[in-house]
């Protein structure tokens, strides 16, 4: 109490002191009143925060319970892509060894193309000519592709597009463009536009790969270069073969056709053909050709083959004017040797009054390969040497003008070196006969591919 | 009936008749694979030069040579049964 009693204040300072106390009290008895949670209500609060509490722990669980089931969602799921990503991979595997069971790339062009059944053939060449009478002296090149579909065994299309080059610009023909039905084994019908079958050149010997010299003969020279025979022809055929049956490779076969008919570029005596497209009369030509396989390959002579043909039709467009042809064909092969000889006779009738305008034609040709010859390139070579002739009573006067002859005779020697079967480069000398002083000399050469 | 016409019809028949007793010939045996392919290859030697030079038959693949001998067949003329044969000699090659 001393201290008390020491203090500055000590003897007045007590009923202060009670005064704040009791204030205090007061505040604090005030304060509680106005507090929310009257010191009376603490059991409910503990109540409510177990509540909570219990409440939080639920939830608690809960989310454990979601995180465990999200997490066996997640392991089921990448198990789910694992089988998945393995299934693929076998899928891709499978899929590589089908890709890798079709060895090449040109197998499965042949699949296609054996579905579509579509052949390109054809043959394409280069070359030089040098003619002294026609005072030529120029590179030549040419392609002709062919179009082959076949489209049953019995049912072939097939179109040949003739590329030429011409003076000074490129012309494309259709050489032939026909569908060939094969009714039965000795009938097959052909429809379009076919080469002549007339002899053989035409439609047997023409193409560069196969003609052994670069020329042709006179009287088979196309269109307007002076033969006397249209190509081709637009119409209908039947053709087909019979085996002689004596012997192996014996055979008669025989062509017979109905087309638009002959058509010639004036009404002049000596005009050219031209292609008779739209039947320019309502006359048609008629055609037809026989031939014999007469030596039946066992017999070892060789083979013979004999042919005759002939090709009728009125020409005119207003008179009934026949144009009337026939030939005869023939080829000899034994081994290396090759002889071939045709001859044909033309005459289109003209008015009254004019001489009939006449033609008539022959080549022989004979070709021998070395083939026995043991050095190497030599026996690749074959010689070959043709005659041709051709005579007619009359020209154009164009023609005259442009130095065709009505009498013109062709001697040429051929030599050929053959790389492949159908792979030629040809050499060849031609002498126009009988000699004129100066202008009787050609040099041609050419390189021929039949694909 | 005009006489051309009794003509025609009877060589008609004729033709008719030909064809039949022909195809009954042609269905009289059927050969086997060896046989076409050895009367094949003899026949390539009597029919594939006479034209061009005879071309191989491993040139071309067995679908090319289905075309390729219709082509043949129908521009050469050949008889049905040959082009079989050479059908199955030439397509064996590949
Ligand atoms: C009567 C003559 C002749 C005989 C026989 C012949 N061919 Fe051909 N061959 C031709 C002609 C013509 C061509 C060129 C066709 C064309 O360019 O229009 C040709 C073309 C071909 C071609 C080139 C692709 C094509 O179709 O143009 C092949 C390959 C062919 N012949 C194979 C043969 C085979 C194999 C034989 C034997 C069955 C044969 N030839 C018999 C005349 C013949």
């Amino acid at each position: 109490m001393s201290s008390l009693g020491n203090n500055k204040y000590g003897n007045r300072s007590w009923p202060r002191s009670l005064t704040l106390g009791v204030f205090l009290l007061f505040l604090s008895i005030g304060v509680g009143g106005l507090s929310p949670t009257p010191a009376g209500a603490e059991p409910d609060l503990r109540q409510e925060l177990e509540g909570l509490k219990a409440q939080l722990e639920r939830d608690r669980t809960q989310m454990e319970q979601d995180r465990q089931r999200i997490e066996q969602l997640e392991r089921q799921f990448q198990s789910v892509e694992t089988k998945s990503e393995e299934k693929n991979k076998a899928l891709e595997e499978k899929i590589t060894k089908q890709a890798l069971d079709q060895p090449t790339f040109g197998q499965y062009l042949d699949r296609f193309a054996g579905e579509h059944r579509l052949s390109i053939a054809g043959y394409g060449f280069s070359g030089f000519d040098w003619q002294e009478r026609a005072n030529t002296n120029t590179f030549s090149a040419g392609f002709e592709p062919i179009f082959l579909y076949r489209l049953s065994d019995r049912l072939l299309f097939e179109g040949d597009l003739e590329l030429k080059l011409e003076d000074t610009e490129t012309s494309v023909d259709l050489e032939y463009a026909q569908v060939d039905y094969i009714v039965n084994d000795y009938l097959t019908v052909v429809a379009g536009k076919f080469l002549l079958p007339f002899g053989e050149f035409i439609e047997r010997q023409h193409q560069v790969w196969i003609n052994k010299l670069v020329s042709r003969p006179l009287p088979f020279r196309e269109g307007d270069e002076g033969g006397l025979l249209p190509f081709s022809e637009l119409g209908a055929q039947v053709r087909g073969a019979i085996p002689l049956g004596y012997g192996e490779g014996t055979r008669a076969e025989y062509s017979l056709y109905m087309t638009n008919g002959p058509r010639f570029a004036s009404d002049e005596r000596g005009a050219f053909f031209e292609a008779n497209n739209t039947d320019q009369n309502r006359a048609k030509g008629y055609g037809a050709r026989i031939g014999v396989d007469l030596l039946p390959y066992d017999a070892g002579m060789g083979r013979l083959r004999l042919g005759a043909s002939t090709f009728d039709g009125q020409w005119s467009s207003h008179n009934k004017l026949w144009f009337t042809s026939w030939g005869l064909d023939a080829v000899y092969q034994n081994g290396p040797l090759a002889l071939r000889g045709e001859y044909l006779q033309t005459r289109r009738a003209m008015p009254t009054s004019i001489p009939d305008d006449k033609g008539e034609g022959w080549y022989i040709q004979a070709a021998y390969l070395l083939q026995a010859v043991p050095v190497p390139y030599l026996n690749h070579t074959e010689l070959i040497v043709r005659y041709s002739g051709q005579n007619q009573n009359a020209l154009t006067a164009d023609a005259l003008a442009e130095g065709f002859l009505r009498n013109p005779r062709l001697v040429a020697f051929g030599l050929d070196y053959w790389i492949a079967p159908s792979v030629v480069w040809k050499l060849e000398y031609d002498r126009d006969l009988p000699a004129k002083a100066r202008d009787s000399n050609a040099l041609l050469t050419q390189f021929a591919v039949g694909f | 009936m005009r006489k051309s016409q009794r003509l025609g019809f009877g060589v008609a028949t004729l033709i008719l008749l030909l064809t039949v007793a022909l195809s009954a010939l042609a269905a009289e045996s059927e050969p086997t694979e060896t046989q076409l392919f050895l009367r094949g290859a003899k026949l390539w030697g009597a029919y594939c030069g006479q034209c061009h030079n005879a071309r191989s038959g491993s040139e071309f693949n067995r679908l090319e040579w289905d075309t390729l001998l219709l082509h043949m067949r129908v521009r050469a003329n050949l008889p049905a049964a040959d082009a079989e044969a050479l059908r199955v000699f030439l397509r064996s090659s590949h």
